[in-house]
């Protein structure tokens, strides 16, 4: 099961208008880059059961 | 129906300009900013060789054979791709274009509305759509073999992210291909760079780094590289010139042209943070016809119909030459 995933509704466009990441094609080695790149934000991501998930705050 | 058209009754004179949606010309194609090679059915074969020589000590006796001569091919089919839409003409006998229909109900066409609209705006938004994709988009089976591949993290984001297209685009091919000796699909052989998102501030030293792994023997060669850059570069660049403190405008800019040290820099649909080094002789647009993206056909859909089509055939796909000379930078 991966580890990140977006939450409803949201889309990427890490290169320009033109580029799209959404769940469909997020892996989780996409997901820790775009995370440590600020191409995406953490608040980006699905928590869980309403806390924000483990590995989030080991990247903290 | 394909026209979608508020219409105002003309009671008085239109103003004669049709104002167009603005678009990137294809220079690509009008200035061949790569290599078209054109006439392509479909497998046509593109040869690389190499050889290396070895020196060795004179003998009067029988010489030991050293070094080796190369060669590969790669198999090149363009795809081949299509543009259709129908629309009834009758919409525009109510707007400005009746102007110049010709008397007669037969009569259903508009020469201003077929020279204007098809021929106008239809026509290069077809030319912007092909080189769009000739510099961005992957097949989806491409993205998902660079997905599972051995390609960094940053050239696996840009795939990714891509849009999904029927032909892999240049820098696509760069990244991933099978124009090896074993035509296996693996990473390409492009000198990568991984790069970062470039603003104003930082596009010198991304440039620099870009300029820094070209291999010297490419500069000083019969081909020079061009820097391909995204369209919105040129905007970074001219900020990056007017910083007062920087004493000097690093990027030199003649007659419409830029310039970074001995490279001249051209402005393509490339995704944001991605430049291409390479000399146009090493990329390919690979075709049937270059002209086929600007060939229109339009004629009734059928001889008993009144409305009617709009439709191009045209085949393409990028093709990488020479793979280990050329520079990618993917940020």
């Amino acid at each position: 099961m991966p580890k990140y995933k977006l939450k409803e509704g949201i889309v990427l466009h890490p290169n320009g208008a033109s580029s799209l990441i959404d769940n469909s094609n997020l892996t989780d080695e996409l997901a820790e880059y775009f995370l440590k790149t600020g191409k995406a934000t953490i608040d980006q991501f699905e928590t869980e059961q309403g806390g924000t998930r483990k590995e989030f705050k080991k990247n903290k | 129906m394909a026209i979608v058209y508020n219409i105002v009754d003309i009671r008085g004179v239109a103003a004669e300009p049709v104002i167009e949606e603005i678009l990137f010309e294809n220079k690509t194609v009008s200035e061949g900013y790569v290599t078209f090679e054109d006439d392509i059915k479909a497998e046509t074969i593109f040869t690389e060789g190499s050889a290396t020589v070895t020196m060795q000590a004179y003998t009067a006796g029988a010489p030991a054979s050293s070094g080796s001569l190369t060669a590969f091919d790669c198999v090149v089919t363009p795809v081949k791709v299509q543009f259709y839409q129908e629309f009834d003409p009758n919409t525009i006998r109510f707007s400005r274009f009746k102007r110049d229909i010709k008397a007669g109900a037969w009569e259903i066409l508009s020469s201003e509305f077929e020279r204007i609209m098809i021929g106008g705006v239809y026509a290069k938004k077809i030319s912007a759509d092909f080189e769009n994709k000739y510099w961005n988009g992957a097949t989806t089976a491409t993205k998902v073999s660079v997905a599972a591949g051995a390609n960094t993290v940053e050239e696996k984001a840009q795939v990714a992210a891509m849009p999904t297209t029927l032909f892999d685009s240049i820098t696509t091919r760069l990244i991933w291909n099978a124009c090896n000796p074993t035509m296996t699909p693996s990473v390409g052989g492009r000198v990568n760079v991984a790069g970062v998102t470039i603003t104003s501030t930082n596009i010198k030293t991304e440039y620099d780094r870009v300029y820094a792994a070209i291999n010297p023997v490419v500069l000083a060669s019969q081909f020079m590289p061009y820097l391909y850059v995204p369209h919105a570069h040129k905007q970074l660049i001219n900020q990056y010139n007017n910083v007062a403190t920087n004493f000097k405008d690093v990027f030199v800019i003649m007659n419409g042209k830029y310039f970074l040290y001995d490279l001249e820099i051209k402005f393509v649909p490339l995704p944001a943070n991605v430049i291409i080094a390479a000399p146009k002789e090493h990329l390919f647009w690979c075709t049937d016809l270059v002209s086929d993206i600007n060939k229109v056909q339009i004629d009734k859909i059928a001889l008993n119909r009144e409305d009617m089509f709009i439709k191009t055939n045209a085949t393409i796909t990028s093709h990488v030459a020479n793979q280990v000379y050329n520079v990618l930078y993917t940020g």
